[in-house]
């Protein structure tokens, strides 16, 4: 089967502008794939009049616009609608269509504070570490929960946290978290975080006794092998290419990464 | 009141201008002056002595003749040089002269009908290189009509759509066509290839060797030297060939009672006609047809100047695998263009099928998409632009469009040049 998808571009006046995420939608294409991928941050009034308008008018689909109203019109949930609306934009095969429909079902399934953290874990995926501590605390102001799914929340919370450079913070929401899961990966965490910042950072005395000496030497030579060749990786591999351009090449590949690596960081900060 | 329909032939030596009558459904020549017959316009300029004015053809002729004017000559061929004139201290360029020219001829049918508006025009040359038909695009634009209005055919397509605009009988075997000017003797030759769906009409043009100089034709003996010639050429041309119809064109043939023994050979169990406009004719019934929404010529038609490949991809559309066609086979190369937009699922290359016509089976081209950056799947977008430089020449660029507001477009732009 080709992986090449053939698009139609309708001229698009208005776009569909996504409040939650503050992205405007030019195609069926974006859409489909905005709802598939952003379904966990989707308002419950996304099928609405303003969804109709932009696939009737602007995509020129007045007749999934009309089967979409009226189906809704029927009683259907959002969930069904978005499923509805997916399938028929096409853009999806039904292997895909078919992973989104137990996405979706397991969305139905969920409590208010699953689906909470289930949308910090999306932000935490997406690079958007500010959005998902932010979703994190919302669950952990709720009084009384289950034990392990806190411990889950504050795990998620401190990897978000180390990414954002908030160290310490980040190391009390792992300890908290090893507390009731007592993970030896969380521990490989705490400790990790530690040799980043071992002038700042204290491990307690607890999670340094739940893990053998052997083992803490094996992940310190892991940690060492891999800041070694993080030198020839990702950024760093990103900025050597840039600088490897010439004269006048290179400023703009510089000035290109800066513009990329700044809005990178607001996105992280949210 | 519908606008004019024209053929242009324009060549080095003559200009000839076929208008096309929706009535009748035919193409009429028409000339310069008020006498019809004189529909050979010779393609030159003359600027007259201390005047703004230019004149062209045979007014043009005569003035240089009596020395009003300085006469510039063989306009398609400065063009191609990109040549230039000095008169009374001004240097013209070959287009601003051919343009003037080009003006000038296409007055002639708005001033026969009234009517000012051109509805279609094609222009057909003997040899359509990139360079004139550029330069023509470009006058015509320049003279305000629309790029869509205007289509270039080498005399080979004309001869073609010529032959195909008449009766079926007329092309029910081979046909071919001797144009005797003054530069040389040229051959055309055509045959409709049956049994296949859509038909195939497949043309050929060969510029003979054995041409010569109607200078000679002056005397009864450069005559009869003529006459052996062609028929010499015509009895090696068409040796072994099942030849319906023959046509006799160009100035050579203006009296084509001259040459008796290759008149004799020709005419053996063959139509043949004679007639100057033959060019002209076919380039305007090619107007008429790109004015309907349906063609009349419901062939694939292979000669020089089209491709002969159908280039082809892969795409999914609606859920389903489609072969998406970005160039048939046939079409011109030089007007055609593709530009279509993809998304891509997974993949990191977009392929290509190139078909010949009848014969071996598809190739396969495929330009790696590396140096764009990595996006999930169905997250990118890119535009496929595809043109050609020649017959075999395709040129692919693949433009990073990024996908909408999610992942920005890095503007990059992949080109790969293919001879297919």
């Amino acid at each position: 089967m080709s992986g090449l998808i053939y698009c139609r571009e309708p001229e698009v006046t208005e776009p569909y502008y996504a409040k939650e995420t503050g992205l405007s939608l030019y195609s069926a294409e974006e859409l489909s794939y905005y709802i598939v991928n952003y379904v966990l941050l989707l308002p419950e009034d996304f099928i609405g009049e303003r969804l109709y308008r932009f696939l009737g008018h602007q995509l020129g689909l007045a007749e999934l616009e009309g089967r979409l109203r009226r189906f809704m019109s029927q009683g259907a949930d959002m969930y069904q609608g978005l499923f509805v609306l997916v399938s028929e934009l096409r853009y999806y095969n039904e292997e895909e269509l078919l992973q989104f429909k137990q996405k979706l079902d397991g969305l139905k399934h969920a409590g208010p504070l699953e689906l909470l953290k289930q949308r910090g874990d999306f932000f935490l995926d997406v690079g958007q570490y500010g959005n998902a501590i932010h979703t994190y605390d919302r669950i952990l102001r709720e009084p009384s929960q289950d034990e392990k799914f806190l411990a889950g929340v504050w795990h998620n919370r401190g990897v978000a946290c180390a990414q954002l450079w908030q160290y310490q913070e980040a190391m009390e929401c792992l300890v908290r978290a090893w507390r009731t899961l007592s993970l030896d990966s969380i521990a490989r965490e705490i400790f990790v975080l530690y040799w980043m910042k071992p002038d700042l950072l204290i491990i307690p005395e607890e999670v340094k006794a739940s893990v053998r000496g052997e083992t803490q030497y094996r992940w310190k030579e892991e940690l060492d092998a891999f800041q070694k060749n993080a030198a020839y990786m990702g950024k760093a591999e990103e900025i050597a290419q840039a600088f490897s351009k010439d004269v006048i090449r290179r400023r703009e590949a510089v000035n290109s990464l800066i513009r990329e690596w700044k809005q990178e960081y607001r996105e992280m900060a949210g | 009141m519908p606008g004019l329909i024209l053929g242009i032939d324009v060549c080095d030596d003559y200009t000839q201008i076929s208008l096309f009558d929706r009535d009748s459904c035919d193409a009429q020549a028409i000339g310069l002056g008020e006498e019809e017959e004189k529909f050979l316009i010779p393609t030159m300029v003359c600027k007259k002595k201390g005047q703004e004015g230019w004149l062209i053809g045979e007014e043009a002729y005569r003035a240089a003749l009596f020395g009003e004017g300085s006469m510039v000559d063989k306009l398609v061929k400065l063009v191609e040089r990109d040549g230039t004139a000095t008169i009374e201290g001004t240097m013209y360029t070959a287009k601003e002269m051919f343009g003037t020219f080009l003006s000038q001829i296409l007055d002639i049918p708005k001033k026969r009908t009234g009517c000012t508006v051109i509805d279609s025009l094609v222009y057909t040359c003997r040899e359509a290189t990139v360079k004139v038909m550029d330069t023509l695009m470009e006058i015509s634009q320049e003279m305000g009509i629309d790029r869509e209005k205007v289509h270039i055919l080498n005399h080979t397509e004309a001869f073609l759509f010529f032959v195909l605009s008449q009766k079926a009988d007329i092309w029910s075997h081979q046909v071919c066509a001797f144009d005797l000017v003054d530069h040389g003797l040229h051959y055309y030759e055509m045959n409709v290839i049956r049994g296949r769906r859509p038909q195939v009409a497949e043309a050929s043009h060969e510029a003979l060797e054995e041409g010569f100089s109607l200078e000679i034709l002056e005397t009864p003996s450069g005559e009869k030297l003529a006459d052996r010639i062609l028929t010499s050429c015509a009895a090696r041309m068409t040796n072994k060939k099942v030849i319906s119809t023959v046509f006799l064109t160009g100035k050579g043939f203006e009296n084509p009672k001259w040459p008796e023994e290759f008149l004799r050979l020709v005419c053996q169990k063959r139509r043949v006609f004679g007639g100057q406009n033959l060019f002209s004719r076919g380039a305007a019934f090619v107007a008429f047809d790109c004015l309907q929404q349906t063609s009349a010529y419901p062939f694939i038609c292979i000669c020089e100047g089209r491709i002969r490949s159908q280039v082809s991809m892969e795409v999914q559309y609606e859920g389903r695998t489609r072969q998406l066609i970005l160039a048939p086979a046939g079409s011109s190369w030089y007007e055609t263009r593709a530009s279509v937009t993809l998304a891509l699922d997974g993949t990191d290359s977009v392929d290509f099928q190139v078909t010949p016509l009848g014969g071996k089976g598809p190739s396969k081209y495929s330009i790696p998409l590396d140096e764009f950056p990595k996006r999930p799947p169905k997250a990118a977008k890119v535009e496929v632009i595809l043109a050609f430089t020649g017959e075999r020449g395709m040129t692919v660029r693949v433009i990073d469009k990024g996908f909408g507001e999610m992942f920005s477009s890095s503007g990059k732009m992949i080109r790969k040049d293919f001879y297919i």
